[in-house]
């Protein structure tokens, strides 16, 4: 089954083509990894694919179901989970409250007002599972913006996780972490079920290779390779662009 | 044991909040058998500010959205039941009713208008919207009064065998008003709206990721913060008798956007000080016109350089330091 599928996919910004008619389809269970160099698109593929932004041209199927004109939400109620490049979390909220917001937003009583969401045990009792099985609970009570960068990024991806997304956006979820904590997050991603797929963009090479099933280059918003791990590493037009002249 | 119950920036499931909330209530309760008439005045209007106050900190400390205009709504309740009074509608419940579906319908346009735009754009358009209500009630003479506005305005008929034409009875109907409003947001603010509504207000970006329709969110905050101003505006034309163009002008707003920072945006208890104490301040300034809103404006400014977070905030540090 395919995950997703983009066709002729275009994003311009004034005269700047971020995505630039671009194709591809991911199976399910995948796991692919996007390069290219900074500005190359591969954020905006991100933020179009999950409905942040609207493509010029171009269509977007999740699942088979196609999804171009609908809202972030829908496409969240199809499976997506993302994550974002800068971290995007509750600062003054408790690593447990926005584990809850994160469960609660696919329940039915998100809209409720007249019970406290503490009373919903539920949702109290998934978001500390959740916590615990990243080994973020010793955490729960600690304000987000008091916690190490580290820790924040692992809270990224498990505020991503909670609705058990079917296919999952990682973007650059190490950026600058330390060679440890980049395991952590690297051996997370390595634990998800393959029900799963995910799609991962990342600057650390070596990890991305690792990680992947497949591999896709961006450049100037135009996929200009696409390959097994191996394949990539050797493509000549990958390293002059990617790794820099020379590195192969 | 994992106890995630306490978010920084909310005092409502605190404790002391609590524990002071009822001895605010108490002390309001025992107000028309200790004190003249005056001070009782004084006290209603009070509670009527605090509730304005209240519903302005809806949107703006819990769903972050920042508001020029929001006596756009308090006005339009106090217009909506000065109108059926004259027009010698004289129960409760429809003046009541009128101007709550009055104020949301309100609410429900402004909020399509408004939630497109953000940060500075936000206040320009919410004051430009209430200046419109403003120069309508301002300009339209015989409908509104224009400048004159509309004196005469008798309280409703009272409930079963409360009275509300005298001023004792009159105020414990504005106090139960109030206890039952606080009592509502309370629960709301704890509710998993509310609680999403923080969210947005931390990380709109975030929910919206997390699949949450942001928008209904904020949209209804807006709604329900419009149709408490306007409870609070019919309160207020009741106890004066009187409603003016003043009631939407924005320095109705401006006033209750500085009685939410002062006492502390985002807190159930902080606003409500804030009222209390601007009122307090505002009838021993009084007659002062011009440099009442020096003194305002004053505040504002200490406040925000020396307790951004308001008088709440800085009761929750001092918690905090002597456990
Ligand atoms: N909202 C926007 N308005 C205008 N230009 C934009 C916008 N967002 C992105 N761009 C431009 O589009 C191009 C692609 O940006 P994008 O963020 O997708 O790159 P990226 O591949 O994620 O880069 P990086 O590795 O630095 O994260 C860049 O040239 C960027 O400046
Ligand atoms: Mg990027």
């Amino acid at each position: 089954m395919t995950a997703l599928e983009v066709t002729g996919l275009s994003l311009q910004f004034g005269g700047l083509c971020a995505l630039d008619d671009l194709s591809m389809a991911v199976e399910a269970g995948e796991r692919l990894v996007i390069l290219g160099p900074n500005g190359a698109g591969k954020t905006t593929l991100f933020n179009v694919i999950s409905g942040m932004q609207r493509p010029t041209r171009g269509r977007i199927a999740l699942f088979g179901q196609d999804v171009t004109g609908t809202s972030v939400a829908r496409r969240v109620g199809l499976g997506l989970g993302r994550t974002f490049q800068i971290a995007t979390l509750f600062p003054r909220l408790t690593v447990l409250e926005s584990a809850m917001l994160a469960v609660q937003a696919g329940e039915p009583h998100r809209f409720v007002m007249h019970r406290a969401m503490g009373a919903y045990a539920g949702t109290r009792r998934r978001a500390i599972e959740l916590l615990a099985a990243w080994q973020l609970d010793a955490k729960a009570d600690q304000e987000t913006r008091h916690l190490s960068y580290g820790e924040q990024r692992r809270v990224e991806l498990v505020l991503a996780l909670a609705r058990r997304p079917r296919l999952l956006l990682l973007d650059e979820p190490a950026a600058g972490l330390s060679g440890e904590e980049t395991a952590a997050v690297e051996a997370m991603v390595r634990q998800l079920s393959r029900d799963v797929t995910v799609m991962l963009i990342e600057h650390d090479v070596d990890m991305a290779l690792r990680l992947a099933d497949r591999v896709i280059v961006l450049q100037q918003g135009r996929l200009l390779a696409s390959g097994e791990p191996e394949d990539i590493r050797r493509d000549p037009r990958v390293a002059e662009i990617y790794f820099g002249a020379g590195h192969a | 044991m994992i106890d995630g119950n306490d978010a920084a920036a909310d005092g409502a499931r605190s404790k002391p909040g609590m524990r002071l909330l009822l001895i605010l209530l108490l002390a309001l309760a025992t107000v028309p058998l200790a004190a003249d008439s005056y001070v009782q005045g004084v006290a209603a209007r009070m509670m009527i500010f605090a509730l304005f106050a209240s519903s302005l900190n809806l949107i703006l400390g819990y769903a972050g959205l920042a508001s020029l205009g929001h006596a756009a709504y308090f006005g339009m309740g106090a217009y909506a039941v000065a109108k059926l009074s004259l027009a010698g509608v004289s129960n409760l419940w429809w003046q009541l009713g009128v101007a709550c579906a009055a104020t949301s319908a309100l609410a429900a346009v402004f909020g399509l208008l408004v939630l497109r735009a953000k940060g500075a754009y936000l206040l320009m358009i919410t004051l430009a919207l209430a200046q419109v209500v403003w120069g309508i009630a301002y300009g339209w003479r015989a409908f509104t009064g224009a400048d004159d506005g509309l004196p005469g305005i008798h309280r409703p008929e009272g409930i079963l065998l409360w009275d509300l034409s005298g001023d004792v009875g009159f105020y414990y109907f504005v106090f139960a008003v109030f206890a039952a409003m606080i009592w509502a947001i309370r629960r709301l603010v704890d509710s998993p709206f509310g609680r999403v509504l923080v969210g947005i207000r931390e990380n709109e970006r975030r929910m919206g990721a997390l699949g949450y329709h942001v928008w209904s969110y904020q949209y209804v905050a807006c709604i329900l913060a419009g149709l408490i101003a306007g409870v609070a505006g019919a309160l207020l034309a009741w106890q004066n008798g009187f409603v003016g163009p003043s009631y939407l002008s924005v320095n109705y707003s401006a006033t209750a956007l500085i009685m939410v920072i002062l006492g502390g945006a985002g807190t159930v208890l902080g606003p409500v000080i804030g009222a209390f104490l601007i009122v307090a301040l505002e009838s021993i300034v009084s007659g002062m016109t011009e440099r009442w809103v020096m003194v305002l404006g004053a505040i504002y400014v200490l406040v925000t350089l020396f307790a951004p977070d308001g008088l709440a905030g800085v009761l929750r540090r001092r918690a905090r330091a002597t456990p």
